[in-house]
Order: C-alpha cells, then structure tokens, then sequence
C-alpha cells in the first residue's frame, strides 16, 4: 500500500534507504490495536498485517479439541515467538510497524503463571525494536453501577502484564493515551518525527 | 478442617506506609534498588503478581521499577505530569541526579518556585503516586474463592478477538459453570439441613439428601475440571484445589476417596438425578454415610461451648445426647 499523504510518503520512501526501523504496538485487548493498525496501513506506512498469536491459538485449539491447558500453554507460547522472530528477521529496510512483539510473550507467560521460557529471554536479547507504543486501553470497563466485570478486570490485567513485559525486557514504552485511531497514529508518528498522516495530501 | 484463612486475599499495605514508602524512593529516585525499598512496596498485590520470581526480592523490585515507571508515565494530572517524572528521576531529569537537581526540575517543569514546589506541591504528587500504587494493586485483587460479581446490563459485551481475551473469556465460562455448581449444591445442602431441622417427614429428608448427594457429584467434577483446566493458572495468588472448592457450598458428611469418586461416577454416567440414583442402587455402606448424616440433627457448638462453660459440662455430653435425640427419631 502506498501513502496518500506525499510528505509521509516522502518519509517513508527515504526511511527505505536506511536501516531497518521496527515500532511496535501493543496492549491487552479492547486497547484499540486494530483499529490503530488499520489506519497505520491504510496512511500506507508497512505494518504487519495480523498477530500470528491468533491464528496459531486457533490452530492449537482445533488440534487439540479443548482450552489451552497450563501444559499446552508454553508450546503456543514458543510457536508465537518463532513467529514474531521471523516477522522480526524479515524485515530488512525502512519502517515497519508490528501488531505486538517478541515481549509481549512475557505477559502471556507470567499471565498463566509460567516464568519467561530461556527462548524468549534470548530472543528479546537479540531482537530489539526502536520502538514501543502501548495503547492504554480505550473502555474504562466501569458500568453506571460501578461493577467492574470478571472478565474486564483480567483483560486490564492482562495489559498490565504485558506492559511489565516490556520494562522486564529493557524498553520504555510510550503510553498511548485513549483516542481515535487517527488521533493515535498522529501522536506516534509525531513522537517519531514521522509528518502526520491526518496532515494533508 | 479446611482452613479458610489460606484462601482469604491478603491485605494490601496502609495509604500511610505506601505513601512513607514513596517517599522513600524519591530519596534516590529512579531505578529502585532493592535497599531502599520495603515491604510496604514490594508487598502491593500489583508488584507481586507481575514479578518474574514473586518470591524473590529482586525480582519484586524489577518488577517496582515498572509499576512507577508505568505510574509516572500515565500520570492523570496533565499539569504536573512531566513534574513528577522528573521529581522520580525519568526525563527532563536523569537517573543518577540528586533530589535537590530533580526537584528544581520538577518545580521549573510545573512553573513553581522551588521551595513552594517543596513543601506545598511534592507532597500532594507523592500522595498521588501512593494512590495510584495502591490502585493498581486493587486490580490484582481477587480470589478465585470469590464468585465472581454480577451487574445488570443492557449491552453486549463482545469478546475482542484476541489469543489472552478468550483465553480470559473461557476461564470466565468456566468460573461461571463453576459457581453455579457450587451455589446449586449449596441450595440442596441448606434444604437438607432445613428439613432436619423442622423435624420433617423422615422420607421427604432421605430424598434432599440424596438430591444433595447428585449436586454434590455435579459440583465436584465441575470444580475436578476447573482445577484441572485452569489451575494453578492465571497469576492466581490462592490456589485452591478442587475440594476446597466443593467444599465452600458447605458442610457435607465426610467421604473416603472411592465413595466421592463413585458418586462422581454415577453422575457422569446418569443424565439426571434418576439415573444417578439408579446406579447408585447397591451401595448401602454409601448411602448410609451420607443419608444418616442428614438424619442426625447437627450440634450447636458456639451455645453449647458457652452452655458447657458455665455448667461444667463437656461439649462431648451435649453432642452425644444430641446423637441420641436424634438416633430415636430416626429410629422411630
């Protein structure tokens, strides 16, 4: 896909010439990430288009007929990480935004109570992105009643691990705040000094 | 006995101490060590559960400097936001500079003077922070021996599509199977014990029991499966088996291992409360173990103790006369 916006097109047409530059964007569920990665890809900035995490879920989930087990749990967890490394090790030239990274994996892990596998603690070693975007989540999960559901409480928990994730791993993450997606892309391509894609033609 | 206090949620540290504790770390600022940090910080339930190793010191620390470090970033009050980063060491200050330096940064960042800053406004951020530390650890609050809470609602509540929401939708589905089990026996187990009590017709309490006895069967190899499935899992700081789950619906007559896995046998292979009572058909020794003891009314403890107290007699007399009571009823 190619950007609309000239200037951005520009940007990432000169970024070609260089070394490879890797963003990610992550949080727990309901943070919005599609969407974000929607309009990433549709400014015509390259993005990875899908999270491998999901269909490998759903190809585990049919093998084995059943919910991931905490025995099954670590053998999807290094088939995401294989995954992301060759979504990683693919990448040679200009910006590329990723739907999460290699951290994430400590999130999952230390959500089903596994310690971080010796795979993933190299990989995050070897692999390192320029940056990371985390996209604080966009429902505040409160109800008039002030009942914060069962389920709601673990995804904030969840986006709570994954963060960790990235500071146990070495990154400081930048904090996207609740927002459309377009508002959104416009801050991080602001903070990477990339021109705004909702800037124009 | 099962003992309860295991499973209670542990109490998070005082405002107070958090806030001392902050206060502490401003000392130094950003990164944490493990010497200036005390339990008051590393005891937070937010610290724990994201540290690598929750027993380890270091680890809890490490896992300290990402909960301030994610606390000072997200910091609500726009205002003073770069003021208290600062204060902590993050940028437009750096690790390493007193607090003298950060503090003049942070009061310059937050257009104060810098003794105004110090005495009026510091403490106020501190506050914040503590506050926000122990919010945080209220979200890692929570039991798997509490049900979880339910709301009215008029919306549709999708499950986004992604790997950790249904793994955490599924584990709600089976909390829910779970809990409705439980509270379904715990229905049963109140009615046998409300018809002991009303003295009812010796029938009409044998076939509670026994309704008791299929709930239990249900119950226990939900609770089998979700231990099973899901635990010890989902950074759970109360690992509770399976029985202590069951066993929250209330009292039940004690079982050996082989009578429960019969029961649990007989309802996995009966689709109904019939068909369980039908495999159950020559089990005599079983029956009677768990029938009777509906049929004996329970001790009154807490009253006899106190009654025992003050008339010198054993508690052991007053639960055999009861024994007795009840055997002549039953009998008769």
């Amino acid at each position: 896909m190619t950007s609309t916006n000239t200037v951005l097109a520009d940007a990432l047409e000169a970024a070609l010439m260089g070394d490879p530059r890797r963003y990610v964007i992550t949080g727990g569920p309901s943070s919005g990430k599609d969407d974000l990665i929607e309009a990433i890809r549709a400014a015509g900035i390259p993005c990875m288009e899908t999270e491998p995490g999901r269909e490998i879920y759903r190809k585990h989930r049919k093998r084995l007929g059943r919910h991931l087990r905490r025995e099954d749990r670590r053998e999807y967890s290094l088939e995401v990480l294989e995954a992301f490394i060759a979504e990683y090790s693919a990448h040679k030239h200009g910006i590329r935004f990723y739907n999460r990274g290699i951290p994430d994996g400590y999130g999952w892990e230390r959500f089903f109570g596994l310690g971080p596998a010796p795979q993933l603690e190299e990989a995050s070693r070897l692999y390192r992105y320029d940056a990371i975007f985390v996209l604080d989540p966009l429902d505040t999960f409160e109800d008039p009643d002030d009942i914060v559901w069962a389920k709601d409480r673990e995804i904030r928990r969840v986006h709570e691990l994954i963060v960790q994730g990235y500071y146990d791993a070495g990154y400081d993450p930048v904090f996207v705040a609740p927002d459309s997606a377009s508002a959104r892309l416009d801050f991080i391509c602001a903070n990477l000094r990339l021109p705004k894609p909702s800037r124009g033609v | 006995m099962l003992c309860f206090n295991a499973f209670m949620p542990r109490k998070d540290p005082e405002a107070g101490e958090v806030a001392a504790a902050v206060q502490r770390v401003l000392r130094r600022g950003l990164p944490v060590t493990p010497s200036e940090v005390g339990p008051a910080l590393l005891g937070l339930r937010g610290v724990i559960a994201r540290a690598v190793d929750p027993n380890d010191d270091a680890s809890r620390t490490a896992a300290l400097e990402g909960v301030l470090r994610g606390v000072l970033v997200r910091f609500g009050e726009a205002r003073h936001a770069e003021a208290v980063q600062a204060l902590f060491g993050l940028p437009p200050a750096a690790p390493g500079q007193n607090l003298t330096v950060r503090r003049g940064l942070a009061a310059a960042a937050a257009g104060y003077e810098v003794h105004h800053f110090r005495k009026r406004v510091e403490p106020r951020l501190i506050q914040h922070v503590a506050w926000a530390l122990l919010a945080d650890a209220d979200r890692f609050t929570r039991s798997r021996m509490i049900a979880p809470r339910l709301a009215p609602t008029g919306e549709r509540h999708p499950v986004p599509a992604d790997p950790f929401a249904w793994e955490v939708a599924e584990h709600e589905e089976a909390l829910s199977r779970l809990w409705s089990a439980i509270y379904a026996l715990r229905a049963e187990l109140l009615a046998a014990e409300r018809l002991t009590s009303l003295d009812a017709d010796r029938q009409e309490v044998i076939r509670q029991a026994v309704t008791a006895a299929w709930q239990w069967a249900l119950a226990s190899t939900e609770a089998t499966r979700y231990a099973t499935a899901f635990g010890p899992s989902i950074a759970d700081e109360s690992e509770a088996s399976a029985h202590d789950l069951v066993a929250l619906a209330g009292w039940t007559p004690p079982l050996s291992p082989e009578q429960a896995e019969r029961l649990r046998d007989a309802a996995a292979e009966a689709g109904d409360r019939a068909g369980f009572v039908a495999r159950l058909s020559d089990e005599t020794a079983l029956g009677s173990t768990w029938i009777d003891a509906f049929l004996t009314p329970a001790p009154r403890p807490c009253r006899e103790v106190l009654l025992t107290k003050q008339k010198g007699r054993s508690c052991d007399q007053h639960q055999h006369r009861a024994r007795r009571r009840a055997g002549g009823r039953v009998d008769g």
